[in-house]
């Protein structure tokens, strides 16, 4: 019969952590990470002699595979919405149709036409310069958007990856304490794990990462294939100059002893930094191409005519506009000295591309390799007969190359930035054709001309080249707001169902506290009711 | 399934979002009456305005360019009405120079008043437009086109013809050069005849006609040339074109026909010299500049007529000038046919361009304007879809079990 007190005591116990569990699960309702918890009880051990209640453990709520595919589901999200928050930037400016570049070209073109109808007069020919002005302005105010825009990526990446590291760095010590805490207590932190759940959430949002389960319940992290963090520590990753090409960011992973391994942006697709690497490369890089592109036709053009020109004083046209020579890189990993020397070729503007090339030496053959990177196309030329000549340029090699060397070509690198009016003077523009003759308004009437021939790629005017860039960022914002909303909608079911494991429900909590209410009424009742039996006994022996 | 508090919350939360976004975005719409606010929106319509826009532009510039043409034709046809006032002037005084009885005062009148009719042609020929430059030469509007020199009138202008382009395939000269207008004739010009200046004799040609239009050699430019040999006066008529002798010596008989090759035939009135020889022509450059021609009748009137041969001179001089004046006439109401042409082809170029620009205006609408009605039905609905979104949320989190136990 005494065993009644410890049976009715054990119930207290246990409708107390009950209690002490369901009121943690309120007050916890609204904090980010947290998993809701859930008192198990059994029956004091069989055989013991004892009746009673036993608690087996506070248990969290908790299905890594749900939490992996929200987390999963929620890095595409922010890599999505990431994208979309900077193309959105370019979408918003070529919006305003009236301050766009078309405006101005037409201004240009416009401007040229009423130069051919009064050839010789000063105010035609202030304006067209003007108009010439104007729009190369806004070619270079576009340009530099675009370049700010490719420094605050820049900088964004950077910021993310700090934070992947600081992040790393916390996982790696939950790991730590989470193994000693168990070791200890042979309980399970349910707050360490769910703090080491959100910052593993939290990362996602920042990088795709993959989870595994290690021996011991630590974490092993792998971001883009590389073991972040594990059992032994964290590792970092560095924003760093591509190897292959110096202008563009790149990330790497360091391996330990200061080495760095540069990770291939196709292998980072998730998270902030994926959005960024996407943006980068998939919408902003073919933007200011075709930018310079159309700045760099428009130029040559222009100059191919203006040079076939004669100006007021019946001298040669001289360049109307400044073109930039091509930029290009050797890989930081070449072994050879060689260097490359490019030029345009004149009259060759239409071959053109708005494309970066890669230039690749084979010794065995004595051989380049040229690949265009947009589209792939490859081009063998032999080393023994230079120059290369490929997209309206000719390609010298300075210096021996060894080989495996490699090297990027960055044609239009500067076009639009560097896209000035050459012409100081209002008489050298040349409108005529011929020596003498102030009236000559020919060469005026063949620049004004260049507006509807298929300069751009030799099968593009002017105006429809800026309209496909107009339409190509149209169609990728779009399509980013679609994939961006459709994910969203994902990320919310994956969280619904997450959270119909891990999520509290104060109406179920509410039912819980009058159940253990009710629980621990009734074992105060039975210590009542062994109390009172053995003042019955008592009774009888007095 | 189970639902945490937070996922009811969430949800209310995120469809009261939603319905937000949608008013403000159709508003956006509204406000701006644009159903393209940026690209995204609908990149295909947003390409297709901007080709749109540039083609509308482009045909704007023509017009401009149609104006700036019609400009030009216009001060030129203005300068070209004068100049057919002058010629139509000088025609009659012509005809009353070759009156028999005139006396020299009466010939230095007509002289005067030939000066005037040339001053005033050298004035038109030389005119300028508002920006000071010169009308008729050419590319090269900052040289005056006509100078008097020593032996007349040169041109110093150039042959350049200013085109403007005034429609997508069409480049209109919008100037003719001093050559065409004051020293051309038409293809269809008359032939004229001209007494070589050293002609001594009293030789007056008369009646040059056409016997034989369609003769091989219309066209041709013939040679009269006299010989006198004891008395007889003969001629020889060669054709100074292919230098072929066509009438071989025969004698002359005046007032009787001479037949100038198939084509032409001539009279001649008075008595030649011995190496007395006219030139009958078409065309040729020295015959068409008309400020010579008027230059030389004043030239031969202040000669005055002392002598047979001066008076016949001077009457060889007045027949030549006439049918040159006529030529010359003839050409410019042919220039001044073709200005009237051209600017009625620049009206017709107006009508299509205004079609054209309503057109594109038409397209440019289509693509990037708001349909009000759909846009405003739009904005109601996603309104009354925001309400219901909050109802649901304020009912929703009215549902405790903690209000009721």
């Amino acid at each position: 019969m005494s065993n009644l007190f410890g049976i009715g005591l054990s119930g207290l116990g246990a409708a107390q952590t009950g209690l002490s569990t369901t009121s943690n699960n309120i007050s916890n309702v609204n904090t980010a990470g947290y998993s809701r918890q859930t008192t198990s009880l059994s029956t004091t051990l069989a055989g013991s002699g004892q009746g009673g209640v036993r608690v087996t453990g506070v248990e969290r709520q908790y299905q890594q595979y749900l939490t992996s595919q929200l987390n999963d589901a929620k890095s595409s999200s922010s890599a999505l919405d990431t994208h979309l928050g900077q193309i959105s930037q370019i979408n918003n400016l070529l919006g305003d149709s009236e301050a766009g570049l078309a405006p101005l070209m037409q201004q240009f073109f416009a401007g040229l036409q009423t130069l051919a109808a009064s050839p010789a007069d000063p105010a035609a020919r202030e304006s067209m310069l003007g108009d010439a002005n104007n729009m190369s302005a806004q070619f270079r105010a576009f340009s530099e958007y675009l370049g700010d825009m490719q420094e605050s990526v820049a900088s964004q990446m950077g910021g993310a990856v700090d934070q992947i590291n600081n992040y790393a760095a916390q996982i790696a010590n939950l790991n730590t304490q989470i193994v000693q805490t168990e070791a200890k207590t042979g309980q399970t932190p349910n707050n360490l794990l769910d703090q080491r759940d959100s910052l593993v959430s939290a990362m996602g949002e920042l990088v795709d990462v993959k989870v595994s389960v290690q021996d011991g319940n630590s974490y092993q992290v792998t971001v883009a294939g590389q073991p972040m963090v594990d059992a032994n520590g964290a590792k970092s990753l560095k924003l760093v100059n591509s190897s292959d090409d110096p202008t563009r960011k790149a990330v790497a992973f360091e391996t330990g002893g200061g080495r760095l391994r540069e990770l291939s942006e196709d292998s980072i697709r998730g998270g902030t930094l994926g959005g960024l690497l996407a943006f980068s490369s998939d919408s902003l890089e073919p933007a200011q191409q075709r930018l310079d592109q159309l700045a760099h036709t428009l130029a040559a053009r222009v100059n191919e005519v203006h040079q076939s020109g004669k100006d007021l004083k019946g001298n040669d046209g001289q360049a109307f506009f400044g073109v930039a020579s091509p930029a290009s890189y050797g890989d930081a990993d070449n072994l050879g000295t060689a260097t490359l020397n490019a030029q345009f070729v004149d009259g060759e503007s239409a071959d053109v591309r708005a494309s970066d090339y890669e230039i690749a030496y084979r010794g065995d053959s004595n051989q380049y390799e040229v690949t265009r990177l947009s589209d792939g196309d490859k081009q063998v030329f032999d080393g023994g007969d230079m120059p290369l000549t490929f997209g309206g340029m000719t390609v010298d090699v300075d210096g021996a190359p060894q080989d495996g060397d490699s090297f990027r070509l960055k044609p239009l690198a500067r076009a639009a930035a560097s896209f000035e009016v050459e012409i100081k003077n209002t008489s050298l523009i040349a409108a005529g054709q011929a020596d003498g003759g102030t009236g000559d308004n020919r060469n005026a009437l063949a620049l004004a001309g260049l507006q509807s021939e298929s300069s751009v790629d030799g099968d593009t005017s002017f105006n429809s080249s800026y309209a496909r860039l107009v339409s190509d960022i149209g169609n990728k914002t779009r399509s980013l707001q679609v994939n961006s909303s459709a994910q969203e909608r994902l990320t919310s079911e994956l969280e619904t169902a997450q959270q119909s494991v891990s999520g509290v429900n104060l109406d179920e909590e509410r039912v819980n506290l009058l159940y253990y209410q009710q629980m621990y009424q009734a074992n105060a009742r039975v210590i009542e009711t062994a109390a009172s039996l053995f003042d019955s006994l008592l009774g009888i022996r007095a | 399934m189970r639902l945490s508090t937070n996922s009811i919350y969430s949800m209310s939360m995120r469809s009261i979002l939603n319905q937000q976004s949608k008013v403000a975005d159709v508003g956006q719409q509204l406000a701006t009456g644009k159903k393209i606010v940026t690209p995204a929106d609908d990149p295909r319509a947003a390409a297709q305005a901007l080709v749109v826009s540039q083609a509308s532009a482009v045909n704007d510039q023509f017009t401009a360019s149609r104006s700036a043409a019609r400009n030009s034709l216009s001060a030129e046809e203005a300068e070209l009405n004068q100049v057919t006032s002058a010629l139509q002037a000088a025609t009659p005084l012509l005809v009353q120079a070759g009156n028999g009885t005139l006396s020299d005062a009466d010939r230095n009148s007509i002289a005067t008043q030939l000066e005037g009719v040339y001053a005033q042609l050298l004035g038109s020929a030389n005119a300028q437009d508002g920006n000071g430059r010169y009308l008729f030469s050419g590319f090269d509007g900052d040289t005056q086109p006509f100078v008097e020199e020593a032996g007349g009138v040169i041109y110093k202008g150039d042959q350049g013809r200013q085109e403007l382009q005034v429609d997508a395939s069409r480049f209109m000269a919008v100037n003719d050069t001093g050559t065409a207008v004051f020293a051309s004739v038409t293809d269809s010009a008359q032939y004229v005849g001209t007494a070589d200046a050293g002609n001594a004799g009293t030789g007056v040609f008369t009646s040059l006609n056409v016997a034989n239009a369609s003769a091989p050699d219309h066209g041709d430019n013939f040679e009269v040339r006299f010989t006198e040999n004891g008395g007889q006066t003969t001629y020889t008529v060669s054709n100074a074109t292919t230098g072929d002798t066509v009438v071989a010596e025969q004698p002359f008989v005046e007032g009787e026909a001479i037949a100038l090759g198939e084509s032409m035939q001539v009279s001649l009135k008075g008595v030649p010299a011995d190496g007395d020889n006219f030139v009958f022509a078409r065309g040729r450059a020295e015959d068409n500049n008309v400020l010579d021609t008027i230059a030389g009748v004043i030239d031969g009137l202040r000669q005055g007529t002392e002598t047979p041969a001066r008076d016949a001179a001077l009457k060889n001089t007045l027949n030549s000038a006439h049918r040159k004046l006529s030529n010359s006439l003839d050409n410019v109401l042919t220039v001044r046919a073709s200005l009237g042409s051209r600017m009625n082809e620049l009206d017709t170029l107006d009508t299509v361009g205004e079609n054209r620009s309503l057109n594109y205006e038409t397209t440019r609408s289509q693509l990037e304007d708001l349909d009000y009605v759909s846009a405003i039905s739009e904005y109601s609905l996603a309104q009354v879809a925001l309400q219901f979104s909050q109802q649901t949320f304020t009912d929703i989190q009215k549902l405790s079990m903690f209000d009721i136990v």
